[in-house]
């Protein structure tokens, strides 16, 4: 059953330079108890994305349109104070820069409470006669669950490694139980040791909590490792999608094949890394390209480009990929 | 810690050291008969000479070297008991043991200035303490609200006005002021000489702060950790209060205590315009009546305030800052 | 005549540096982003009318053996009346003081601003007083903007006890409260308005020294200027054609607003008794003469009015508002808006 519907999404910004459609009529979905991930490189649109499921977009210079549904409510028409009564409830995010994310005055205990404080009940479990001390407690609990010691509470932020610090930000985001966790890019700013550290908590937490998430990243190590199913975005608009493995067998859309071309192997022969030619425009600019954004990087032009192809379960927007699976 | 304390403070005497060395240069370096000419217009030479020696400006001016009992001094004579005095019998000397030992001396009318400013230190304080509370309470909130809803017309109704009010001369708002209530509309109750020097104190000091918290309070307000906060959907008065707010306390603080001072010494035009007999009119007589000694101490004893003003905020932010080390 | 040349060039290379900076990265950017708001254009136009007009009073010619400014020329037709007079009147009404037996003159001209008490045109007065504000304000920067830069750059590029001994300079001066540093400078040297921008050029370097430091040192870690040392160009050279057309933009914002503060400064020190001499024209001397004419019945409003709404704050609201825009328009954190 899906728990998380994106429809048409669009999320549009005036700039000075002009208006920038950073996210331009997007559709995915995310199943419960499912990791789901948003795949795509720096400034492709996937954290605005992010950020307009929970309405962490300021109002000024922003045009948003389409539909959000989580669990049939759609996100978008809700009042202000439903959606934050939401957040922590039902979903909750975190954030790539754990330092820069939290509080650097404040404990970090504290700041797992005050996430506490806004939901207790759902946090707790409990209806009534929730103390201070039932809290505390239950601070204590996430902190274990994440695998640190209950010193941390009374620690700051600069205190603790960055591996803490994420492991602090996954505690407060689960501490009331969303049904969806959004996770923008939350082992970037990790060493390799520490990201395997945090990816294995978070495929542990989902199996205890069967909480969904959606996980944004712009490496394909990540999503092999955590992920259910993904969608891949280019300038603004998602170009394949459909379970890891599919993808990742079948690579059907030629920035994909970039993307895994791109990508160094164990044992490989020697020569020149694979990189995808030209760059991408600015976000100003993606209206002025073809219907297929990829077109003029795309090393495999020809007249079946801007239509599109299902197959079931894989979607690719590239004509080619219709017939043949290894075009 | 006592040694961070300790290595502060040792770092302020080299700018006591040059606050003196300044008050030094500013007041003993210009020809002492000229200085006494200010004082006495028409006097003849021999009353110039006798004001001279009267006020010390016979003595050499930084070091009494071997041979100076032979010169010709300021007040046109040689003084052979030069030769007995030691080397730092100087103008330059006397003055820092003065200003180190705070003998404030005496002003035009040989009174001692120490007893002057006893007594005129409370109907400054009068004023300008309510004007202080007021400008404080009214900047901070009305930048706090500025802040929280910038762009909107509120703000930037905010932002003109006081951008205004900044460049309204001082003197104007005097005029103004007391033209406005005092004659016009009759408002102020004539027995109560306060209100009105505290309403222009504050009106004519708050724009400057408006601006200055407001910038403080949105550099605040677009960190990561207020992104996070509103994530785990935490109210927004929370977050105003909470996070902003007290995230913003080291500038706020520092720049209410660097203001602290002033109180003291009291506003010249405020005082002289209104008739309070307090330490900003007693800078004004001075000013009229040429009377260097007083201006001197007030120079200094400002500057000696803002240096422990200095000392004070640096220390204690750095005391209550938890990211900084003190070892 | 010396005079008028020196002046003239002395503004077209004002001119002409304000064009260098349009020309750098920094400039255009910034140009472009305030040309779209209405409100600094308006601002900038302002300060531009002020600081011409106040020009023009400064060029003088010998004319009948007095010296005449342009301003003086422009005003040759408005009379003088023999006292003061309402905006706008053009005949007299009521006694004037001290010729009660006198016949009524008709007022000869219509003043804008009506006249102050000698008979002379407020309208008038308030545009010399744009020449003393001009004055004023491009005397403390000479004064304090080569101190400034010259330390600030030599703090920031040098570092270690260079470093150590301007910080202590400043830190020093900016210690004193500075208006009765000011005026304690004035009560020593004297009045008038070369000592006024003494004194505050003498303090104000402080602000564009730490902004320049700061900048100088960002500036020396870039590798452009390692590889210009590596390649042993004098340091001299390195620093005036590398670090300095980088600071311009800080000369021109430390101006817009310093200027504003002068202005401001010289109505104070002028009300409090030791700012211009008696015999200047300036905004502050209106203002003290406009304190007297309140409290009279009729009440004389229009000197009043005249120095601080037309003189005083529009130029210096334009100041402030052009100061902070271009700031605001050059802050490197504010560079676009990130997707």
């Amino acid at each position: 059953m899906s728990l998380l519907r994106v429809e048409d999404l669009n999320v549009h910004f005036h700039t000075p330079t002009g208006m920038a459609y950073a996210v331009d009529g997007i559709s995915f979905q995310i199943n419960k108890g499912k990791t789901h991930a948003l795949v795509g490189e720096s400034g492709c649109g996937k954290s605005v994305t992010s950020l307009a499921i929970m309405g962490l977009l300021s109002p000024a210079h922003t045009k948003i349109s389409g539909k959000i549904f989580l669990n049939d409510k759609n996100l978008l028409s809700l009042q202000k104070y439903e959606v934050r009564s939401l957040r922590g409830s039902e979903v909750s995010m975190i954030f790539q820069e754990p330092m820069t994310a939290l509080n650097p005055v404040m404990k970090v205990g504290d700041q797992i409470l005050e996430a506490i404080a806004v939901h207790p009940q759902r946090s707790l479990n409990m209806d009534s006669g929730i103390t201070t001390e039932h809290k505390k407690n239950r601070v204590l609990e996430l902190l274990r669950l994440t695998g640190l010691n209950e010193s941390v509470f009374h620690k700051y932020p600069h205190e603790l490694s960055g591996g803490m610090r994420q492991r602090i930000m996954i505690a407060s985001a689960l501490s009331c139980k969303p049904s969806l966790l959004i996770a923008d890019e939350p082992t970037t700013a990790l060493d390799v040791t520490t990201q395997k550290q945090i990816l294995g908590l978070m495929r542990d937490l989902q199996l205890k909590t069967q909480t969904s998430i959606l996980m944004i990243t712009h490496n394909l190590g990540v999503v092999a490792e955590t992920c259910h199913t993904m969608s891949i975005m280019y300038a603004g608009k998602i170009v394949e999608s459909g379970s890891v493995k599919d993808v990742f067998e079948v690579p059907c859309h030629p920035y994909t094949k970039g993307l895994f071309d791109a990508l160094p192997g164990i044992g490989n022969h020697r020569g020149k890394l694979k990189a995808i030619q030209g760059t991408v425009p600015p976000a100003t600019e993606y209206r002025k390209l073809n219907d297929c954004r990829f077109y003029d990087r795309c090393e495999f032009k020809d007249e079946r480009c801007d239509t599109q192809s299902n197959r079931p379960g894989h979607y690719s927007f590239c004509g080619r990929s219709s017939n043949n699976r290894n075009s | 810690m006592i040694q961070y304390i300790i290595r502060r403070f040792l770092y302020t005497i080299p700018i006591w050291l040059g606050v003196m060395l300044i008050t030094f240069l500013l007041f003993n370096m210009r020809d002492p008969i000229a200085i006494a000419r200010v004082h006495m217009p028409q006097a003849p030479e021999k009353a110039l000479h006798a004001w001279v020696r009267n006020n010390n400006f016979h003595l050499p001016l930084i070091f009494n070297l071997p041979g100076s009992e032979t010169m010709i001094r300021a007040d046109g004579k040689a003084h052979p008991e030069f030769k007995d005095k030691s080397i730092f019998y100087s103008q330059f000397f006397l003055s820092i043991k003065d200003m180190v030992t705070f003998n404030l001396g005496l002003d035009k009318n040989k009174k001692p200035i120490a007893d002057s400013m006893k007594e005129r230190i409370w109907p400054s304080l009068s004023i300008m303490l309510p004007a202080f509370v007021l400008n404080v309470i009214l900047s901070i909130s009305i930048a706090l609200f500025s802040a929280y809803y910038r762009e909107t017309t509120f703000d930037i109704s905010i932002s003109f006005v006081t951008v205004f009010m900044m460049s309204v001369a001082l003197p104007v708002y005097l005029l103004g002021a007391n033209f406005l209530f005092g004659k016009f509309l009759k408002l102020v109750p004539v027995y109560n000489h306060t209100a009105l020097p505290v309403l222009i104190a504050v009106l004519s000091g708050i724009g400057g702060n408006i601006r200055f918290y407001r910038t403080v309070f949105l550099e605040q307000m677009e960190q990561d950790f207020v992104r996070t906060a509103r994530s785990k959907g935490v109210s927004e008065s929370r977050i105003l209060f909470r996070h902003v707010l007290g995230n913003s306390l080291i500038p706020v603080l520092t720049s209410v205590v660097m203001s602290l001072p002033f109180l003291i010494t009291g506003s010249l035009l405020l005082e002289q315009f209104f008739g309070i007999p307090g330490m900003g009119d007693m800078m004004y007589t001075a000013i009229v009546s040429q009377d260097f000694q007083v201006i001197k101490v007030m120079v200094y004893l400002g500057s000696f305030l803002y240096m422990s003003g200095s000392l004070l905020t640096d220390l204690s932010y750095r005391l209550a800052d938890p990211r900084v080390s003190l070892s | 005549m010396i005079k008028n040349i020196t002046l003239i060039f002395f503004a077209l290379l004002t001119i002409y540096l304000f064009y260098l900076f349009i020309k750098t990265d920094n400039g255009r950017e910034a140009f472009l982003k305030l040309r779209s708001k209405k409100r600094v254009v308006a601002a900038f136009l302002v300060i531009c009318i002020y600081f011409l007009v106040g020009f023009l009073d400064q060029i003088s010619f010998q004319i009948d053996n007095k010296n005449k400014t342009i301003i003086d020329l422009i005003f040759r037709g408005v009379p003088q009346e023999r006292t003061y007079s309402a905006p706008f009147a053009n005949r007299v009404t009521g006694i004037i003081p001290g010729t009660e037996n006198e016949e009524r003159n008709l007022v000869k001209g219509t003043h804008i601003l009506g006249t102050d008490i000698n008979g002379y045109d407020v309208f008038y007065s308030v545009i010399k007083g744009s020449g003393t504000a001009l004055i004023l304000s491009f005397g403390t920067g000479l004064i304090s903007f080569p101190i400034g830069i010259l330390l600030g750059i030599l703090a920031g590029y040098f570092g270690g006890w260079v470093d150590d001994l301007i910080q202590w300079l400043y830190t020093t001066i900016s210690s004193i409260p500075w208006l009765l540093f000011v005026i304690a400078f004035l009560m020593v040297f004297g009045r008038g308005i070369f000592w006024i921008c003494m004194a505050i050029g003498l303090t104000s370097w402080v602000e564009l020294a730490r902004l320049v430091r700061g900048e100088t040192m960002k500036l020396k870690n870039l590798d452009y200027i390692t590889a210009a040392r590596a390649q042993g160009i004098p340091v001299a050279r390195i620093l005036y054609r590398h670090i300095l057309p980088n600071l311009n933009y800080l000369i021109i914002i430390t101006f817009t607003l310093s200027a504003s503060s002068v202005i401001l400064a010289e109505s104070v020190l002028t009300f409090i008794g030791i700012g211009v001499e008696p015999g200047t024209s300036s905004w502050g001397v209106m203002l003290v003469e406009a304190q007297k004419e309140l409290t009279r019945s009729p009440i004389i409003w229009w000197v009043f009015v005249g120095s601080s709404f037309i003189g005083i704050l529009p130029l210096v609201l334009s100041l402030n508002i052009f100061g902070d825009a271009l700031r605001d328009a050059l802050d490197p954190r504010v560079k676009g808006k990130d997707v």
